[in-house]
């Protein structure tokens, strides 16, 4: 590009130098827009590759010309480069952690996902029902334990109510169509779910709510994405009852 | 006071590696700085595709827009290019055109990103709504606040240039700030391709049966 002889700002790029790299930092960016112009090109793997090699181009023009790390001290460029590096090796590494080990990173997580056994604990200050539940205990909703449960039916339906609405998160995915704020669309309308969860499956309708809630994806309406996450550890035994309680009451 | 001056007038304070000081330091800022948004940039790469509740970027990216922002900001990087060479050849004039052409257009982009803002929470995708709104603000309103330095510094030496103090002598005030709005620049040329060309398309989980 230039001779490297002569004072420092005779190095830089002419005027002229300038105004062809930035027509090619133009023509590269127009390139990337009329890539994933055809419909079967957005979002297309196919895609991934050229975008990337081109914006990485154009990232290497604006250093070394415009920021002109060509034409300075080299130990700059080796600063900049050692960041630049370090960010994109961090980034790999955190992407990687998620996507690369199995499947994709929701996978990854639902797999993974360990409940938050502190939690109930800590908000009633009941520190041997926590220390309870690190205890590893048979699992309270098993099949038969599940069946057993059923004739019980000792749940409040009015405080089920307050554990529908409360911080487990229901609503946001729930309607409900007298319980203010309980307007989700993510599952279904559960307005008359003590009448519809009795056609659903074989089960009573007060099995088949409690089999939604102990193993959300083991029955999924149809229509709906299996998102339902598993809240069953995230609930007292007591918060339970009145949960299938308050649900199986909604004819 | 005189010794101050003095050292104002010593335009390269060098050190053993034979490079101004100041220029140095702000190269390892810069470095750092790619740390930074290295980090915001992977956080939305991991949490890329895992929103439940729209909208998602297929809903609400509006690229041809976004594209010609890039473009402004793009010439822009020209603008400040020249503002540098006008520094080195004591042309005021120039110097005074092309900071205030950066300035303007960085000023534009910015305009771009707040109507795109604006737009978004009106179709109800606000820092709280999802994972991709969370993402996406943080890492775009970071890079915008970098541009908004950026147009303060541009402004300031525009208004320096008019009580003499740009100008070929104090060449490395220029190159600096130059430094810094080529980087925002690149670290857009990054956000651009993967958040809009690559990521762009993203739509929600398949609601299947
Ligand atoms: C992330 C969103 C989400 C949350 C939070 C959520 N659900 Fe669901 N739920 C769904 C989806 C989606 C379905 C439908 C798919 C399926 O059956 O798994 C569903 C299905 C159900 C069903 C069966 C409905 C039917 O018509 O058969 C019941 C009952 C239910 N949920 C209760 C609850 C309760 C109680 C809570 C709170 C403890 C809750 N859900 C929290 C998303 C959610």
């Amino acid at each position: 590009m230039s001779s490297g002889h002569g004072n420092e700002h005779s190095k830089h790029p002419s005027t002229k130098k300038y105004v062809i790299i930035a027509i090619i930092l133009f023509v590269i960016t127009a390139i990337e827009f009329l890539i994933i112009l055809p419909e079967s090109m957005q979002g297309s793997a196919l895609a991934f590759g050229p975008l990337v090699l081109l914006s990485i181009a154009k990232f290497y023009i604006v250093i070394m010309f415009y920021m002109h790390l060509k034409f300075d001290n080299p130990l700059l460029t080796k600063i900049f480069y050692g960041g630049l590096a370090l960010g994109t090796v961090v980034g790999i590494a955190l992407i990687g952690l998620y996507a690369g080990l199995t499947g994709t990173p929701r996978e990854y997580a639902e797999a993974r996902a360990v409940p938050y056994e502190g939690y109930y604990a800590e908000k009633t200050n009941d520190s041997s029902a926590y220390a309870q539940s690190l205890i590893p205990t048979p699992a309270p909703m098993t099949e038969s334990s599940n069946a057993a449960d059923a004739s019980t039916g000792s749940g409040d339906a009015a405080a089920g109510e307050a554990v529908f609405s409360g911080t487990l998160g229901c609503v946001g995915c729930h309607t409900m169509e007298d319980l203010p704020g309980a307007v989700g669309v993510l599952g279904p309308n559960l307005s008359q779910i003590g009448t519809v969860a009795g056609t659903r499956s074989a089960l009573s309708a007060e099995e088949y709510i409690k089999e939604s809630i102990d193993a959300p994806t083991a029955y999924v309406v149809e229509g709906y994405a299996p998102v339902m996450p598993e809240l069953r550890s995230s609930m007292s035994d007591e918060e339970y009852e009145d949960l299938v309680a308050y649900l199986v009451s909604k004819k | 006071m005189a010794q101050i001056t003095e050292a104002a007038h010593h335009e390269e304070e060098q050190n053993c590696t034979g490079i101004d000081n100041r220029k140095l330091l702000f190269w390892v800022f810069l470095s750092t700085d790619c740390l930074f948004f290295g980090a915001l940039i992977s956080t939305y790469m991991v949490y890329r595709g895992q929103s439940l509740v729209g909208p998602y970027p297929i809903d609400i990216l509006d690229i041809p827009l976004t594209t010609i922002s890039t473009f402004v900001l793009l010439c822009s990087s020209f603008a400040m290019v020249m503002a540098l060479s006008a520094t080195q050849k004591d042309d005021l004039k120039g110097i005074r055109i092309w900071l205030a052409a950066t300035a303007v257009m960085g000023m534009v982009f910015i305009g771009f990103q707040i109507f795109e803002f604006w737009e978004f929470a009106h179709h109800g995708l606000l820092i709280s709504t999802n994972l991709f709104g969370s993402t996406f603000f943080t890492l775009t309103g970071f890079h915008g606040a970098h541009v908004s330095l950026g147009i303060v510094w541009l402004w300031v030496l525009f208004i320096l240039s008019f009580r003499g103090k740009v100008n070929s002598a104090r060449v490395l005030d220029v190159e600096i700030c130059g430094l810094y709005w080529h980087f925002v620049d690149i670290v857009w040329i990054v956000i651009f391709t993967l958040l809009y060309l690559v990521g762009g398309f993203d739509a929600g989980p398949v609601i299947t049966g």
